[in-house]
């Protein structure tokens, strides 16, 4: 009977996905936009960088299913590597700033009193810089590649993430299962390892989720701007200005990353969204209760 | 017959499955009357006594019965009606949990008078204050006319329950369902409540369905005892009855689990086994799988509650 | 030589404050959860402590394992001799192995995101790390066995588990390593009368079988009575009442023990005695009124007893008594 319960418990997630066409679409998205960023160079039609000035701004074509641009690029090949850049940078930037943020934010929690203040100093420091200006800041001076721009969103994001670890450790840490630990003996390091961080991550994964659309954005506008990667990297951001300025000669070049931009963020935040429903008992248990409802209504103090 | 429930069944339905909570219940309450609904958890004790003003989760549902108050069937009532009539006026409620049961952010005195403005609409603010007041001082409440302006969270556990226990009685019930009013408090703490509850239903002549599953506490404040059972009633007897000679199996095992003697060497009676699932629950008597006394017929059909010795005590076992 | 040896324990914890009342410089609030409490623990016995919320007992049983940071701590906790707040890092890990606590939190003292077989493992894997794992995992499943749950439940996680079951496994975990001492902290708080005796059943046996000594911390007079050799009755952090469970039972002495002897509501009542209801609250930890501190809720109060705070003294054999009156 528990064997099968373990066994059930595995295809919960893929009943619970599937039982949503919302959820399920955010899944698929985000798994064609992987196999895209990942297998570009074997599936792109043409090399994106392959500039052709005879062919600039040509029509819809078999060879050239998107057209291509005023230099003459395969625009759907440029559209496979920018979804490269874009994923790139949105799921690295993530996942450095949650880095961050944890190690900041445990210690701070840990650590307390000066070490706390200063880390709270630093996250609200950084806060208080509208975040595309330090963004701006930041690559101005360092310079624009690809790591760097990482590398500022992951910092303009941190405090965020560095903050709700912080709230999240001071109350963990206060839990009775982490008495129970040091009662046994348990050196800190024992604790903060499995007892503290297996509990402040979940949320924190959620929250991280929801920002790799914000991120992806946000590197689109970078580039929009002219301050993002730098050339040749193909990158949305980048095709919407070609679009942009060549607006009256192609329209359909604006609206090929419009759409990728578009599916991407949606796609995304759909799929963190199925990723905090299930995460969260609550909400999984629909409009039907389960046992636990019933035993709590029932149970003594 | 104050409250008269008739063959009560409610159900479950969550995704596990399906289950009766409680199952063709019957019980009367007189009026001024305090009857103790007795059980362990899983019994339906709680569900039954919230059935009563309708008040269940979303995902239950009332299969079958009739809950006459005063003649009228409050099943059939419509929501409208039961807001309008029943619920805070007829019938009110103290819950477990204290703590959660006031606003955190009105003072005592504006959840009281919040209440009062709808009852004694023609007296003055002053006058409203004062009664407030005094109830408060009434149910030990020290420095009432300071503390009335107090926030909740300047309030003990204790003092909150008395809160609540005004509040239930300004509106003059003619029956108070208490959940569970006394679990949590300390010893102390419950016997000021249990005292000041009595008090307070000779004063209103309220009824109470008194729902706890401390056996001890109903020896003391109630006049007749009802005992559950994974959804049934199993026995249903004045309290000099119950205690001097419980008829229902798990009536005695329960009153036999109780740690009495100081002396250090006997083991307590337990139950054997535990109570069932309300989604698998067994055939025949509930009972019968932890019953030592158990035979054939228990394990096929369902024992109904019939008369026993006297005809205020009722068993449901084939046994007796 | 009694395993465990108290010695005016104090415990007090500053209330922590704001920025303002800092720089106005109002003194620091402190809450005296414990206050100067004195007793020993014999080896092989049960020791009751017993009283309502807020009179120190679980911080009291804390202090004894060293839980509580040392800046709050004043007096002597010994055990086997040695003062436990003295320890060397060594020598604490040692006395961890033969001092642990049952926590009163069923499900909340155990770690959400673990498995019970992973939460039952830890003691080992802090403790005794060269143990391969299949050893390890035998000896979880002998735990177990010894508190009457199944192999399966390992698996399980704790929100899957009953408040009995929850009980369990933290027996289970204390036991891991053979501790010779553990606190038991409100045991059978939360649970069912049948469940609770079914507890109560399987910790007398593991006492007697593994040679165990309990410190019983309850509110529950009911189950001390019946569990302890000794008992001892705390009122706002200090002892009141102590002595053989027996002798405290049938002459309680201390106006609050017989208050609160008289407020458990059982069966058949008091057989026509009259209840003692207290009037009034417990007074505030960090506003300890002066002189005896229960006081305030006494009807047979005396002048002195505002001047005075009395001391524990004997009123017969194995009795102490901490009132005035007592003689």
């Amino acid at each position: 009977m528990n064997a099968k319960k373990g066994f059930l418990k595995r295809f919960e997630i893929f009943s619970f996905v599937l039982s949503s066409p919302l959820r399920c679409s955010g899944v698929v998205i985000v798994a064609i936009l992987l196999f895209i960023a990942i297998f570009a160079p074997a599936i792109a039609p043409h090399d994106p960088y392959d500039i052709n000035p005879v062919n600039r701004l040509s029509e819809i074509s078999f060879t050239h299913p998107f057209g291509t641009d005023h230099l003459g690029r395969d625009v759907l090949s440029r559209m496979f590597y920018g979804a490269r850049t874009a994923l790139f940078v949105g799921m690295m930037g993530v996942t450095v700033s949650l880095l961050m943020g944890l190690i900041l934010g445990m210690t701070a929690a840990y650590c307390g009193s000066i070490i706390d203040d200063a880390i709270l100093l630093l996250f609200d420091t950084l806060r208080s810089f509208p975040t595309i200006i330090l963004i701006l800041v930041i690559i101005s001076v360092v310079g624009p590649s690809i790591t760097n721009i990482v590398l500022a969103l992951a910092v303009t994001f941190m405090p965020t993430y560095g903050r709700a670890v912080r709230a999240r450790t001071l109350s963990v840490k206060e839990e009775d299962y982490v008495k129970a630990a040091e009662a046994l003996g348990a050196r800190k390091f024992r604790i903060i390892r499995s007892h503290i961080i297996k509990n402040v991550i979940g949320p924190l994964i959620i929250m991280g989720g929801m920002d790799i659309g914000y991120m992806i954005t946000l590197e689109a506008g970078l580039s929009f701007l002219g301050l993002g990667v730098p050339p040749p990297t193909a990158s949305w951001g980048k095709m919407l200005r070609i679009g942009f300025d060549y607006m009256l000669k192609d329209p359909l070049l604006i609206i090929w990353p419009s759409i990728a931009l578009f599916v991407a963020v949606a796609g995304f935040s759909l799929l963190a969204e199925a990723l905090r429903n299930f995460l969260d008992p609550s909400v999984r248990r629909s409009v039907k209760g389960s046992l636990s409802a019933i035993r709590s209504q029932e149970s003594i103090s | 017959m104050l409250l008269e429930v008739k063959n009560l069944s409610v159900e479950y339905i969550t995704r596990e499955g399906r289950g009766y909570a409680v199952e063709n219940a019957s019980l009367k309450i007189g009026e001024g009357q305090i009857v103790g609904l007795v059980g362990e958890s899983g019994s339906g004790k709680s569900t039954l006594g919230w059935s009563i003003i309708r008040l269940l989760p979303g995902n239950a549902r009332i299969r079958s019965g009739n809950i006459l108050l005063k003649g009228r069937d409050i099943i059939k009532m419509s929501e409208r009606t039961l807001n309008k009539t029943i619920r805070g006026k007829e019938i009110s409620v103290i819950v477990q949990d204290p703590q959660n049961a006031l606003n955190p952010v009105f003072t005592i005195h504006t959840q009281i008078n919040d209440i009062l403005s709808l009852y004694r609409k023609r007296r003055g603010k002053t006058e409203r204050k004062e009664e407030a007041v005094s109830l408060l001082t009434k149910v030990g409440i020290a420095d009432a006319r300071r503390r009335i302006d107090e926030y909740p969270y300047c309030f003990s556990g204790g003092m909150k329950q008395r809160v609540m226990m005004v509040m239930a009685f300004i509106v003059n019930p003619s029956l108070l369902i208490a959940d569970e009013p006394t679990t949590g408090l300390d010893v102390t703490v419950e016997a000021q409540i249990l005292e000041h509850l009595k008090d307070l239903m000779r004063q209103y002549g309220t009824a109470v369905l008194y729902i706890t599953h401390d056996l001890a506490v109903i020896s003391e404040v109630a006049d007749k005892v009802i005992v559950m059972y994974a959804g049934n009633i199993v026995e249903i007897a004045n309290k000099s009855e119950l205690f001097d000679s419980p008829l229902h199996p798990y009536t005695r095992a329960l009153i036999n689990c109780l740690p009495r003697s100081t002396t250090q060497e006997d083991q307590l009676e337990t139950i054997p086994g535990s109570v069932p699932n309300i989604f698998n629950l067994p055939h025949g008597c509930k009972f019968h799988p932890r019953c030592e006394l158990a035979k054939q017929i228990c394990k096929e059909k369902q024992p109904l509650l019939k008369r026993s010795r006297s005809s205020s005590h009722k068993v449901a076992c084939f046994l007796v | 030589m009694p395993l465990i040896d108290v010695t005016t324990l104090q415990a007090h914890f500053e209330k922590s404050k704001g920025l303002f009342s800092k720089l106005s410089g109002k003194s620091m609030a402190v809450v005296h959860a414990v206050d100067c409490i004195s007793f020993s623990i014999q080896k092989g016995e049960t020791f009751g402590l017993v009283g309502e919320s807020g009179c120190g007992k679980t911080t009291a049983g804390r202090a004894l394992l060293r839980l509580l940071p040392r800046n709050v701590i004043r007096g002597k906790i010994n055990f086997e001799d040695r003062d436990v707040y003295k320890l060397s890092t060594s020598e604490l890990r040692e006395f961890r192995r033969h001092a642990q606590i049952i926590f009163q939190n069923l499900i909340g003292s155990l770690n959400p995101r673990m498995k019970i077989g992973e939460i039952i493992a830890e003691p080992f894997r802090i403790h005794e790390s060269t143990k391969s794992s299949r050893e390890i995992q035998a000896e979880v499943e002998n735990l177990l066995e010894l508190v009457s749950l199944s192999k399966s439940d390992k698996d399980k996680y704790p929100t899957e588990l009953s408040g009995g079951q929850g009980r369990r496994v933290g027996i289970a975990r204390a036991l891991a390593l053979h501790p010779k001492f553990i606190v038991c902290d409100e045991p059978t708080s939360g649970l069912d009368v049948s469940i609770s005796a079914e507890i109560i059943n399987l910790m007398k046996n593991l006492q007697r079988e593994l040679n165990l000594t309990y410190l019983w911390i309850s509110h529950n007079l009911r189950v001390v009575s019946y569990v302890s050799n000794r008992i001892a009755i705390m009122y706002l952090g200090r002892i009141v009442e102590m002595g053989e469970t027996s002798e405290v039972f049938k002459n309680p002495i201390h106006r609050y023990t017989k208050a609160l002897f008289s407020a458990v509501p059982t069966i058949g009542g008091n057989k026509g005695a009259k209840k003692i209801v207290l009037k009034g609250e417990v007074p505030s930890p960090i506003n300890i009124p002066p002189g005896c501190r229960f006081r305030t809720r006494c009807w047979d109060s005396e002048p002195e007893c505002r001047r005075k705070e009395p001391l524990l003294l004997p009123v017969g054999r194995e009795h102490l008594v901490a009132c005035h009156k007592a003689l």
